[in-house]
């Protein structure tokens, strides 16, 4: 049997060989039960050479400091919570950090508002409780409590959209590092290595915010979106590069050019003000994330590659481009509208996207 | 005997507790300090109760005050460091650094700052080490290797190895350099001829290669060097200075120029950092935010977490700022905007003692302050808000010392709110701000006199006598007036009088009333002699009357409207004054005004109204001059900004009175649309001052005023709509 493809590779199976190069080079001291050291772990997202040889390839494109805090936290036992608006790249900074400090990217938790007890403490095993009555052989482990167990990272995704009676039970975890079990009249202890990563959504803001006391557990670290058009083309088009290679796209499908505008276009909106800073516009309602970006470029690409000539058209884009800000049809319509006849008409490079967008929803 | 050579970075902290430390342990009967020569004079108040830095040597030529150097001085100076050891020691000090006085004296001498005493001269060769070492500036790297330390270290023999390597003395440098080097050299000779047996030469570290080896120059050579130098005569003397503005001169950097920071480093060595997060803690909470000791000790764990992964060896700045803004900040860096000017530069202010403070206006100042009870203000660097009763003795006393400093250009106090209001003409709102730079501005100011009071008189005069603009004469004698400089009052007018002879006949005359009437009914209050000002009105007015149709004849209709105000002005300026006389000269040119055919009509029916505001016109008669005005039919327009004019000084006139009200009524009434909408822009504007209550109530009197049987019914009800479309866009915006 052929080995599988998977989707999504994990982390720690992806940069499999950054991980050992890093930790057989690595000198400096690790706090217990972590594969790396904290600048290590730092290299191993940041990116750079190692030694002569090797390469590590960046995984964040962003402020060093962010993320030396971010490992600095978990390093002196604090609980991480990377926060910021959507497609800001705070689960993929998770992601790597859990698989670079313990190799192990998968203890995770999605934080939904449906969300139980059970899934941040344990849940039990009816048959066996049935059986033999209440003992820990019947208790089956969160991801919380088996990255307790295991020294290990756990993730929490969306932190902020658990029901804040559920959020509380995080509390002793992550203070007294250990998750009661009074049924049993017993308790399970964190082993050393055991940590939280959580992430939450700037844009749900108020909806369960975090109590005082557990606010108190987290370090907090903001992930901005890109400051610079050059630093976001650059985060673009690195992970369309990626994508490319899993999806077996033709390569260099998108013209440089494209990447540019099309991330002009999303900062524009976004910021509500050209590039230049001569004229401001308004803003849609759509995020309109890097993230998005990377989506719209990719079904663009796919739509090039499928049902076009491989090179990706202004048409493609515009298709994309209009579905991202489109979200509320009237105001967001209006909105773009302006966009349209104000910035892009006027710009040469921009006419046939211009065309094309008008094409569109006209 | 036994020379030790020292380089140091001017102003840093590791340097200076280095310092301290192999002095007590070398035990130095002589230190040889890299200052300017004349200093020497002030070294011993260094260390004394006297002077608490920071504070600053002032340097000025004594024939222009304005030529000035200052050094500055911090407790993590090392010069201050060990001149005051020299003194608590009492061993000898000197300084050996060419004097200041020949600098001044060389021609290419620019202006302010001579020499920054804060920055490393040698950027370029200290780059590249930094380069190699990984950072990016020089000044983080310094900072990093030499003066961030909580911990005594033996860095000057490390120091000294590196500039004897990175500084080829056979390399041109500047002229300025050879020569203070030359100096140094000739001091250390001398001072190497005295029965000395340990001597400590402390430079910067630049310096060192040029001045350890002096014996292998030539004397000579050396006073050849020096031989041409010019002298002047400087003066010297310490001011009070403050971290602000050492931070401001030293362009400040992250992490390098931050003197709060500094002086916890120097200050409580290991514990800096934690005490310095305490402080950050302390200061938080005054803003406002709820920070418990625990958060204090996680941020000051994460912060060393942090510098050992950066590998630095203790927490810096941007270590400390990344773990409050993580733990306490919610991750978001403006919790720190909140208190980074009095956390990274500190509010501390120096001290000079009044017995050797050498400025004589700034003592006047203390004196003056504090007899108007405001003497703490030299003690804060707050910006404080003061609102001053002018019916107090001491509060009006403080508002001319204010009025006396702004014509001195002394900004400590800003005027906020000028008197305008009537309750307003008794008070006036001040922003001060003392800033020890202020030292420096009353020094300079100092060659107008030795009493602020004596100095913003003669300075005033002096601009008054260089001024040919009456406008900004009696500015003046405004200015002269808040500053109760009566003496100056006559020499200003004396001067307006020299002045009109050129003006004669010129608009701002008619300007110049209402400022100068201001100046008689204000003049009770702040009890200025105000004859003259009545002598100089008395030639004025009859000459501005007879002129006042011409004057207003030039006036172009695009300047109309604002003449209209001036003229408005000045009769409110003539009713202050109540002289019959001058009424009646006023009143004679406006009936020529009225009359003449050549006169903007916004400015004739400004004149129109005046009169019968002042009931010289009956009331038939200027309704006769309103009918001739409206029945001008075709000339809507003109008849638009006629009834501008007309509405300028009151515009609720047609509120109480019908007439009017209805010759206008008609004349909206017979208008075309097209015109209507034409006229519009200038109506709006002509009752644009109506207050929207006023409006509606016309409203209602013009719906209640239908009895015009003269008046075709229909034709009314049409016009009648259009006055109401028109008060409605005047309503809707």
């Amino acid at each position: 049997m052929s080995e599988q493809i998977f989707l999504h590779q994990y982390s720690e199976e992806k940069y499999k060989v950054e991980l050992a190069a890093l930790a057989k080079a690595d000198k400096s001291p690790k706090p217990e039960n972590w594969k790396l050291s904290p600048k290590a772990v730092v290299h191993f997202l940041m990116g750079g050479p190692l030694g002569s040889k090797i390469k590590i390839s960046p995984k964040y494109f962003g402020d060093r400091r962010l993320i030396e805090v971010a490992v600095a936290s978990l390093a002196t036992d604090r609980a991480l919570l990377l926060v910021g608006v959507p497609g800001t790249a705070k689960t993929w900074v998770s992601e790597h950090i859990a698989a670079a400090i313990c190799g192990d990217s998968k203890i995770l938790v999605q934080g939904t508002a449906g969300i139980m007890e059970d899934a941040l403490r344990y849940g039990w095993n009816y048959a066996t409780l049935l059986k033999d009555g209440p003992s820990m052989d019947a208790i089956v482990p969160s991801p919380v409590m088996y990255a307790m167990q295991s020294g290990k990272i756990a993730r929490i995704e969306e932190l902020t959209r658990i029901p804040s009676d559920v959020q509380d039970s995080l509390l002793t975890v992550l203070s007294e590092k250990s998750l009661p079990v009074p049924e049993l009249n017993q308790e399970i202890r964190a082993v050393s290595g055991f940590n939280i990563i959580a992430t939450s959504n700037t844009r749900d803001k108020g909806v369960n915010e975090l109590s005082a006391a557990l606010q108190r557990r987290f370090n907090v670290v903001e992930l901005p979106l890109p400051k610079y058009l050059k630093d976001e083309v650059k985060i673009v088009q690195n992970r369309l590069d990626a994508i490319e290679h899993k999806v077996e796209l033709e390569k260099n499908a998108i013209p440089e050019a494209a990447v540019l505008k099309l991330v002009q276009v999303f900062r524009e909106l976004r910021n509500g003000i050209v590039e230049e800073g001569s004229i401001k516009l308004k803003s849609p309602s759509a995020g309109l994330s890097t993230a998005e970006a990377i989506s719209v470029l990719n079904n663009a690409q796919v739509l090039a590659t499928h049902f076009g000539d491989g090179v990706v058209s202004d048409k493609d884009l515009a298709v994309g481009l209009t579905n991202a800000v489109l979200k509320d049809p009237q105001n967001d319509r209006a909105i773009f509208n302006e966009y349209l006849e104000v910035v892009m008409k006027n710009r040469e490079e921009m006419k046939p996207l211009y065309d094309a967008c008008k094409a569109l929803i006209f | 005997m036994e020379i030790r050579y020292i380089g140091i970075r001017h102003h840093g902290p590791g340097s200076a507790k280095n310092l301290v430390h192999l002095l007590e342990e070398f035990q130095p009967d002589c230190i040889l300090v890299e200052m300017p020569y004349e200093t020497e004079a002030l070294f011993e108040h260094i260390g004394s109760d006297l002077i608490k830095p920071p504070v600053s040597i002032l340097v000025h030529d004594k024939k222009d005050p304005s030529r000035v150097s200052y050094l500055p001085f911090t407790i993590f100076s090392p010069e201050w460091q060990a001149i005051s050891w020299a003194n608590k020691a009492e061993r000898t000090v000197r300084a050996i650094d060419l004097p200041l006085a020949y600098f001044k004296a060389s021609e290419n001498y620019s202006q302010g700052l001579l020499r920054d005493f804060t920055k490393l001269k040698f950027s370029n060769p200290l780059l590249k080490i930094a380069q190699l070492a990984g950072f990016k500036d020089h000044e983080q790297w310094w900072n990093e290797t030499f003066e961030q330390h909580t911990e005594l270290g033996d860095y000057f023999p490390l120091i000294e190895y590196m500039m004897d390597n990175l500084r080829d003395l056979n390399e041109p440098t500047d002229k300025e350099t050879l020569v203070r080097e030359a100096f140094m050299r000739k001091q250390i000779r001398t001072a190497a001829k005295e029965p000395f047996e340990r001597v400590i030469v402390l430079v910067g570290a630049w310096h060192l290669p040029a001045v350890k080896k002096w014996s292998e120059w030539k004397a000579s050579a050396d006073n050849a060097l020096l031989k041409p130098l010019k002298k002047i005569k400087v003066d010297q003397f310490f001011i009070p200075w403050s971290y602000e503005q050492i931070s401001m001169s030293s362009g400040y950097r992250a992490g390098v120029y931050s003197p709060a920071w500094y002086e916890h480093l120097f200050v409580y060595n290991e514990e800096a950092v934690d005490r310095w997060l305490i402080l950050a803690g302390r200061l938080l909470r005054q803003k406002g935010f709820v920070i418990s000791p625990a958060q204090i000790s996680d941020a000051a764990i994460l912060s060393r977490q942090l510098a050992q992964m950066r590998l630095r060896r203790i927490p810096g700045i941007a270590e400390c700022w990344d773990a409050i803004q993580a733990v306490i900040g919610q991750g978001h860096r403006s919790i720190l905007n909140v208190v980074w000017a009095d956390l990274v530069i500190g509010k501390t202010v120096g001290k000079v003692d009044k017995s050797i403070l050498a400025a004589p206006l700034f003592k006047d100042l203390e004196k003056q302050l504090k007899s108007a009870r405001m003497g703490a203000i030299l003690n804060s660097s707050d910006r404080i808000r003061k609102e001053l009763d002018l019916r107090k003795d001491s509060n009006l006393s403080a508002s001319r010392l204010f009025h006396r400093l702004l014509i001195l250009e002394i900004n400590l106090a800003a005027l906020k709110q000028a008197p305008e209001t009537k309750r307003g003409s008794f008070s006036e709102i001040w922003s001060v701000k003392w800033m020890p730079s202020l030292m420096i501005k009353l020094s300079e100011a100092g060659v107008w006199g030795n009493s602020i009071e004596i100095a913003s008189a003669k300075k005033l005069v002096a601009q008054a006598y260089k001024s040919e603009d009456i406008k900004i004469l009696v500015d003046m004698l405004e200015t002269a007036h808040k500053a109760n400089l009566s003496g100056v009052f006559e020499s200003i007018i004396d001067r307006l009088f020299d002045v009109l002879v050129i003006n004669e006949s010129s608009r701002s005359l008619l300007e110049i009333i209402p400022g100068l009437v201001g100046l008689i009914r204000y003049g009770d209050l702040r009890q200025t002699n105000v004859s003259s000002i009545i002598e100089l009105l008395e030639r004025l007015i009859p000459n501005i009357s007879s002129y006042l149709p011409d004057f207003a004849s030039g006036v172009s209709d695009d300047d109309a409207s604002a003449f209209t105000d001036t003229l408005l002005d000045y009769n409110h300026a003539l009713e202050v004054l109540g002289n019959e006389d001058y009424d009646k000269m006023f009143n004679q040119a406006l009936l020529i005004m009225i009359r003449s055919e050549v006169l903007s009509a916004e400015i004739q029916a400004t004149s129109l109204r005046l009169l019968f505001d002042k009931r010289v016109l009956a009331m038939e008669v200027v309704a006769g001059f309103m009918r001739k005005e409206l029945n001008r039919s075709l000339d809507w327009e003109r008849t638009a900004f006629w009834l501008k004019g007309f509405l300028r000084s009151n515009p609720d006139l047609f509120l109480y009175n019908k007439s009017f009200r209805q010759l206008v009524d008609q004349w909206v009434d017979q208008l075309q649309e097209v015109d209507f909408k034409s006229a519009l822009p200038t109506l709006r504007k002509a009752f644009s001052g109506m207050k929207r209550n006023a409006v509606s109530e016309l409203m209602e009197l013009l719906n209640a005023d239908p009895e015009q049987e003269s008046i075709d019914r229909e034709l009314w009800v049409e016009g009648d709509e259009k006055l109401k479309d028109l008060l409605d866009f005047i309503l809707s915006n």
